[in-house]
């Protein structure tokens, strides 16, 4: 039961913590930002079993990291010397098509890596690869050689318009009222523009959407006739 | 306004640490105070024990006791509850000692149980012994 409870807390603590550390502490880590996540899981997880931890010493070294994982991150956003001290600086292994031997020893990554990870994105052959860029969390960027890259719509000369925002309308049966705003709807205006189409409530929708002209894509929920 | 909205999070950071400073130091300072009572009370019973005034021992005992019930609702809070039952077990000896009126056994307990008491703020305050 005590377990319960502390795990509860904890777990309470974590996901403010970790919301409050901001969206990138779960998506693409920073070095610092990797470090700090391990150690909270870890933090948290031993004050959770073992009932003779005083839960405070679960609380302030999590409430600690933060902290310094937020100053961090401050830092680095206001500083570019802080933000190439704490984050590093992008790596450039491939410049002009020509692979930067130096920088690959450097980083310790041997040209296998570099071809799996060129693989990954989808370029197969090094000669069509103008830079390759690996960045500060880990990720590589390519930019692929003139020849290389894909069509766009604007080689082609075509004016495509601009796809705008798809906004969601109805989730399960519940009409989202802040997003009806964008558009000058309500839903009895929604209800009416679908009524030709056979819907006769919008609680039967088990979604619904629009996109930047106006066109509404809907699904009715299951069972519903 | 916007400088304001600019400064929250220096701030919001500033007050966190000065926070998490003044539960630290918080804590050493309630653990001492606390520790200080306990330990006072712990050496009336020792003076008394080492002048063979048996009844007047286990009187003071018993005041060290009641110190002991009001500083056990919040140190499991602040430190590790292993310290916590080390001191009851020693407490327990020590009422047994007084009740067979065993000077010896008594007085190496007391010293134990100071030592135990002495060691939970010692063991909290911030020094390079500690961090490192």
């Amino acid at each position: 039961m005590i377990v319960f409870f502390r795990t509860l807390i904890l777990f309470s603590l974590v996901v403010l913590v970790m919301r409050l550390m901001g969206k990138r502490q779960i998506g693409e880590l920073q070095p610092f930002e990797l470090v700090v996540a391990i150690m909270i899981s870890e933090l948290a997880a031993v004050p959770m079993a073992d009932t003779e931890i005083p839960l405070l010493d679960g609380i302030i070294p999590i409430l600690t990291l933060l902290l310094a994982q937020v100053t961090l991150a401050y830092l680095s956003l206001k500083s570019d010397r802080a933000r190439a001290v704490i984050c590093g600086r992008p790596s450039i292994l491939i410049e002009k098509g020509t692979i930067i031997e130096s920088e690959l020893r450097r980083l310790r990554i041997n040209l296998n890596d570099l071809l799996e990870q060129l693989r990954v994105k989808n370029f197969t052959n090094i000669a069509d690869v103008d830079y390759a860029i690996l960045e500060t969390n880990g990720q590589m960027s390519i930019i692929p050689k003139g020849t290389s890259r894909p069509v766009i719509t604007k080689d082609l000369g075509i004016n495509a318009p601009d796809p705008g925002l798809p906004l969601t309308l109805v989730l399960d049966g519940t009409v989202i009222t802040h997003n009806l705003k964008f558009f000058n709807l309500t839903a009895e205006k929604l209800l009416n523009k679908l009524k030709d189409q056979g819907v006769t409530s919008l609680q039967e929708l088990f979604f619904a959407s629009i996109d930047n002209t106006g066109s509404i894509s809907w699904q009715r929920k299951e069972g519903v006739p | 306004m916007r400088s304001l909205q600019k400064l929250f999070v220096p701030v919001a950071l500033l007050v966190l640490l000065l926070f998490l400073l003044g539960l630290g130091w918080g804590m050493i300072k309630i653990l001492e105070k606390s520790a200080a009572t306990l330990l006072q009370s712990t050496k009336k019973v020792e003076s008394l024990v080492h002048n063979y005034n048996w009844s007047e021992a286990e009187k003071a005992f018993r005041q060290t006791e009641k110190e002991w019930a009001r500083t056990r609702q919040y140190w499991p809070l602040l430190i590790h509850h292993q310290e916590m039952d080390r001191i009851e077990e020693c407490m327990g000896k020590i009422k047994s000692y007084l009740h067979h009126e065993d000077s010896s056994n008594t007085l190496a307990e007391i010293y134990v149980l100071t030592s135990y008491i002495k060691h939970i703020p010692e063991n909290k305050t911030l020094n390079l012994q500690n961090v490192f």
